[in-house]
């Protein structure tokens, strides 16, 4: 404060003009830029693509020699979706508990905007962030193009199925971030979450196994990720209700955020 | 200075104390509305269970509102809609809704099949017969069940999209179901089921509205084509008959295996008839019925000649285009003659057909299986259906037992062609002189005909469409030597009575063959290609990475 | 602009505000002053819309806090305790971030002028890691300015500033004191007492005073003991001031005689300065003792604790 004294002028306190506010769209711009800007988003970009990379190319590899092996236009988005479990976490785990810790959740909420704009402006950008990765992955696609025949139709159902099912992920993850402050804490139980959402079809065999009764296993079933993409979706098959649990998902899983956001500030 | 307030801690709603606390009855309503939930999810139907629990929650939802009007209209207006409690009951509402809505889509069932090669709909070939079948009201209706365990769930997501569309494509014609074998192991069996994931494809019988399982066809991977065939093998509803002729010292009982399999496991019509009878007005059968899908009449053996009436009924029928097996008795009793090798017949066949019974007996001294009088042939015709169909060329041998042998015109009739079928050994010979055999000694004469013979020969006429198939031995349909290994007897009978109907046909007929897709290519790269791959693939992650370095560089020097 | 009505503030078990009353007036800066816990912030995020109060009322601009939150913050400009900031971002890229969030239509001018205003737009592309902590702080209140708001609430501003820098804030305070309504909220009086044109005192939840700071030293002045400094020997001095009328006692303390008034409602300064001239003495100083808001603050609170030793104490306590 020693190089420029204070203004004492009146002419900042003229009518400053507001228009249609479209906060979420702001909070986004911000955040997606951010990752753009953290190192940490080019290392799980590079994680991910190294270890997409290895195997895709082991499976084109061992698809040439066996010469009786079609092209899997599923291959990349398949394990992307898998990689989920990690990736989510990782994006997510700062979003809301980093403000929250750093107080700047206090700005933001004594701004005129709901809670749901910034908790949607911030999981557009995390859900932005991840269609950019999945983009990066079509080279996989293309790739196969010049090798082989992939079903388009396939590869649309698959790339569209994972996109959502990042989506939800991703809305998922975010909740933990919101409930806890500790960002390390958020990522595991964002992982764990997730881990067991995707295992829910194993689960689901298992408790069928045991002698359940009805419609629990499939109950079980229905409630995880990949009973709506990896049989369905990643295969070409558009099935509404496929396309409505990843849209309920993020929806279900926003909300609560923002409860969890409102609860917390107001309990301060 | 201010004055501070008594009592500052009384909010409105602690105002009114009620008996029972709002927020328990709230929490009550969030788990009624739980418990219902859970009930609809799992159980086929809500029942008690659901919609008690959901009358529940409504009830406490009322009381609460009663109970505690302030909060009710703050829940109504937004003021209490964010606090504690109530945003967990709200929470607990809108997954409700959500959990709701997206029931409500399963059971719409609106599915799209994406692929390229449309994977899980009907192929151009299958669409076209599934039309057809759905169109046909003379079709029965077909139900598919597919018993997929909760571990297969995935399959059965994957194969329901394929199933709506035999469905819909056969206008509801065709139905399926899933099981889950676990739970109806009543239907398992009922179904003879054998392991998780079979299908079963049943025609419905229009009169009981059961599935008629004993002609259900098994699948035990569901694919299109088989599938399709499946489906149309169940509804076909061909008529085939055999009628067998009852004569004088006919062999019945040795035809007894094959009226078995023809009724039991192809569903023919099978009757025992006397020629006379089938003349008659009164008589339920009637030759060359245009509604029959194939017919063939068999002359079991039979130690008469035919009068000249029966046989004015085989020409009638064999020029309407007939089908006609002949199965030779032995012509070894009193009078040295059968029904086969009575001079009426043959001459008759002989004139039209190009094959006659000759009145002989064929022996064999070195290839036979008791004795000489039941010489083996191994000489099989490889061209012809009859003579292949589950026989093993060079390995299957016939036994024909007490067999005259049968000439074949050296030029056929006008639009009849003739084939040999089956052969006996070169050491086998022919003996006219019945009476010798008959005293006992069948041994070798110069004056015998030296074999091979033609002992089972088939005739069809273009015109008529009449086919006519003599064979030399009743024992061919029967199991008298099954003790021999690789046996071709009851095939080369049941090959004939195929032939002759064209019942194999029929089914070839509906049988529908799948096109290779361009998606089932494999992956084939050039070196050149591969290391274009690979570099591309592996090179991707450290071009991003160079990227990150970039701007995390950049970023600290803007730092400063 | 600001009306407070019995508001109330619960943590769980623990009542953080007890029902306070209270209003601030459009074109004044309203100190709101009280030690560390007592319930300062808590108001002020009941104010911005932050948190919903327990029970009763405050309105800002005519808005229900609670009701009308988002109107509210239109109108409210924040500036928390601990100055939250992105560290990552430019001070322009965060004022814009701030204005694009409250629908200003030109954010960029806007931010720059705003810089301008609070000095920093030298330093207007800089990351907010490398400012000092008087530019963050000053980062903040322009954050607080940019939409121009007709109510200002700034929690603690000048914590953690050099003495300069100080300075410089509490004068960017008054000024904007004079067309804004601006709630400041410090546990430093004498800041108030320079600043503010009313001052509340708050603790532990509850007010305990409120009012114009001159008005309010002047109560208390009233029956405060006066220190008298002149050209004399002490022993003398002190024996005329005792004999003053008004005054009970008078004794020798460190810089001069300290008199006690005979009441609390007496201000015997008057007369002990007749005495002095009339004895030809040369009068150095003469002042009330009591004379800051420290001692004012230490003297509401000790008369407090005085009541809360009569009957109703029990009860007192146990509200706290």
């Amino acid at each position: 404060m020693t190089d420029t004294p204070m203004n004492h002028h009146e002419q900042i306190d003229h009518v400053v003009e507001t228009g249609v506010a479209l906060p979420f769209w702001t909070v986004f711009k911000r955040e997606f830029s951010a990752y753009f800007r953290s190192p940490v988003a080019y290392g799980i970009a590079f994680a991910v693509l190294l270890f997409l990379g290895v195997l895709f190319n082991g499976y084109i590899t061992y698809a040439n020699q066996s010469q009786q092996t079609p092209a899997d236009s599923t291959y990349a988005p398949g394990l992307l979706v898998f990689l989920l479990f990690l990736i989510a976490p990782l994006l997510t785990m700062r979003l809301i508990a980093e403000e929250s810790r750093e107080g700047t959740l206090e700005v933001l909420m004594t701004l005129p905007m709901h809670e749901g704009q910034f908790i949607l402006g911030k999981f557009l950008a995390a859900w932005g962030y991840f269609t950019v990765l999945l983009l990066l992955t079509v080279v996989y696609h293309l790739i196969l193009l010049t090798i082989g025949v992939p079903d388009l139709g396939a590869a649309f159902g698959s790339y569209l199925g994972a996109w959502l099912y990042g989506g939800a992920v991703i809305a998922i993850t975010m909740i933990w971030s919101a409930v806890t402050e500790d960002q390390i804490v958020a990522a595991f139980l964002g992982a764990a979450t997730i881990l067991v959402l995707y295992l829910a079809e194993i689960a689901a065999s298992w408790v069928a196994s045991q002698g359940a009764v009805g419609g629990i296993a499939d109950f079980i079933r229905e409630l995880g990720l990949q009973a709506h993409f990896g049989v369905t979706l990643s295969r070409g098959i558009l099935r509404l209700e496929d396309v409505l649990y990843f849209v309920f998902m993020i929806v279900a899983a926003l909300f609560i955020t923002t409860r969890i956001v409102e609860i917390r500030r107001w309990r301060a | 200075m201010a004055k501070q307030i008594p009592d500052p801690i009384k909010t409105q709603a602690e105002g009114q104390e009620p008996i029972i606390p709002p927020g328990l009855l709230l929490g009550l309503a969030a788990v009624a509305f739980l418990v219902a939930i859970f009930v609809v999810l799992t159980q086929p139907e809500p029942g008690v269970v659901g919609l008690g629990a959901f009358a529940f929650g409504v009830l406490a939802v009322v009381l609460w509102a009663i109970l505690a009007p302030e909060q009710a209209r703050g829940a109504l207006t937004g003021r209490t809609l964010r606090f504690g409690g109530a945003s967990v009951f709200v929470t607990v509402l809108l997954i409700a809704a959500l959990v709701g809505a997206y029931i409500v889509a399963r059971n719409a069932s609106v599915r799209l099949d994406l692929t390229e090669s449309s994977d899980f709909s009907l192929t151009a070939e299958s669409r076209q017969a599934i039309a057809a079948l759905g169109a046909d009201p003379s079709l029965p209706a077909v139900e598919i069940t597919a018993f997929y365990s909760v571990a297969q769930a995935g399959r059965r997501d994957q194969d329901e999209p394929l199933l709506q569309d035999y469905q819909e494509t056969s206008g509801g014609k065709i139905s399926y179901e899933f099981v889950d074998p676990d739970l109806q192991p009543g239907l398992v069996q009922r179904y003879s089921v054998t392991a998780n994931g079979q299908l079963v494809v049943a025609a419905i019988d229009a009169a009981t509205g059961e599935p008629d399982l004993e002609n259900a066809v098994n699948i035990s991977f569901l694919n299109q084509e088989e599938l399709t065939n499946a489906v149309l093998k169940v509804s076909a509803q061909g008529e085939f008959r055999a009628t067998f002729i009852t004569v004088a010292g006919s062999a019945i009982a040795e035809m007894s295996q094959l009226k078995t399999s023809l009724a039991e496991q192809y569903d023919w019509d099978v009757q025992d008839v006397s020629l006379l009878a089938l003349t008659s007005p009164e008589s339920e059968i009637a030759l060359n019925d245009p509604n029959v899908d194939g017919e063939v009449m068999i002359l079991p053996g039979g130690s008469q000649p035919l009068s000249d009436q029966e046989l004015e009924v085989i020409r009638g029928y064999l020029n309407g285009g007939g089908n006609l097996v002949i199965f030779a008795g032995t012509n070894l009793n009193e009078d040295k003659v059968s029904l086969a090798t009575a001079e009426n017949l043959n001459a008759y066949l002989a004139e039209n057909f190009g094959i006659s019974f000759n009145n002989d007996v064929i022996l064999d001294l070195t290839q036979a299986a008791q004795d000489a009088l039941a010489p083996i042939a191994t000489d099989f015709n490889a061209s012809s259906y009859i003579t292949t169909n589950g026989i093993a060329a060079g390995q299957s041998l016939a036994v024909f037992e007490l067999a005259p042998s049968i000439a074949v015109a050296e030029t056929a009739p006008a639009n009849v062609t003739v084939t040999e079928l089956v052969k006996t050994g070169s050491s086998s010979y022919a003996k006219t002189d019945l009476d010798l055999i008959l005293s006992g000694s069948g041994a070798r004469a110069e004056t015998d005909a030296a074999g091979p013979f033609v002992v089972m020969a088939s005739a069809e006429n273009s015109q008529t469409g009449a086919r006519v198939i003599l064979v030399s031995s009743t024992a061919i349909p029967s199991d008298n030597y099954v003790l021999f290994g690789n046996l071709a007897n009851q095939y080369l009978a049941f090959n004939s009575l195929v032939w002759s109907t064209d019942f194999l046909d029929y089914f070839q007929g509906i049988t529908i063959l799948q096109q290779q897709r361009p998606q089932d290519q494999p992956i084939f790269a050039s070196e050149g290609q591969m290391a274009q791959a690979r570099t591309i693939v592996l090179g991707l992650p450290f071009v991003v990475l160079m990227i990150g370095v970039y701007v995390w560089w950049s970023g600290r020097e803007r730092a400063r | 602009m600001i009306e407070v009505q019995n508001l109330v503030k619960k943590y769980g078990e623990v009542t953080a505000v007890k029902g306070i009353t209270f209003s601030a007036e459009p074109g004044q800066v309203t100190g709101f002053l009280g030690p560390n816990g007592a319930g300062k912030t808590t108001t002020m995020r009941i104010l911005t819309g932050f948190m919903p109060p327990t029970a009763g009322t405050a309105r800002v601009a005519g808005y229900d806090v609670f009701d009308k939150s988002l109107e509210v913050r239109r109108r409210v400009g924040y500036l928390a305790e601990s100055v939250p900031l992105y560290r990552d971002m430019t001070a322009r890229d965060y004022l814009m971030y701030i204005g694009e969030i409250r629908g200003i239509k030109r954010p960029r001018p806007r931010a720059d002028e705003v810089l301008e205003r609070v000095g920093l737009a030298s330093r207007a592309g800089s990351r907010i890691r490398t400012l000092s902590k008087g530019m963050r702080q000053r980062v903040g209140l322009a954050q607080a300015l940019i939409h121009n708001p007709p109510v200002l609430i700034l929690d603690e501003p000048t914590i953690g500033l050099d003495p300069l820098q100080v300075l410089e804030l509490r004068q960017l305070v008054s000024d904007l004191g004079r067309d804004h309504t601006v709630l400041f909220s410090t546990h430093i009086l004498s800041e108030a007492e320079q600043v503010c044109d009313k001052v509340v005192i708050i603790n532990r939840g509850e007010i305990i005073a409120a009012g114009n700071p001159n008005d309010l030293r002047a109560s208390l002045e009233r029956g405060a003991r006066v220190l008298v400094r002149a050209d004399a020997p002490a022993g003398a001095l002190r024996e005329l001031v005792a004999g003053v009328k008004g005054v009970q006692s008078a004794e020798i303390g460190m810089n001069g005689v300290v008199a006690t008034p005979a009441s609390a409602d007496r201000d015997p300064r008057s007369e002990i300065v007749q005495a002095v001239v009339q004895k030809n003495w040369k009068l150095t100083e003469i002042r009330p003792l009591a004379i800051n808001l420290e001692d004012i603050f230490l003297e509401v609170t000790r008369r407090q604790a005085q009541d809360a030793d009569a009957p109703q104490s029990a009860e007192a306590e146990a509200g706290s």
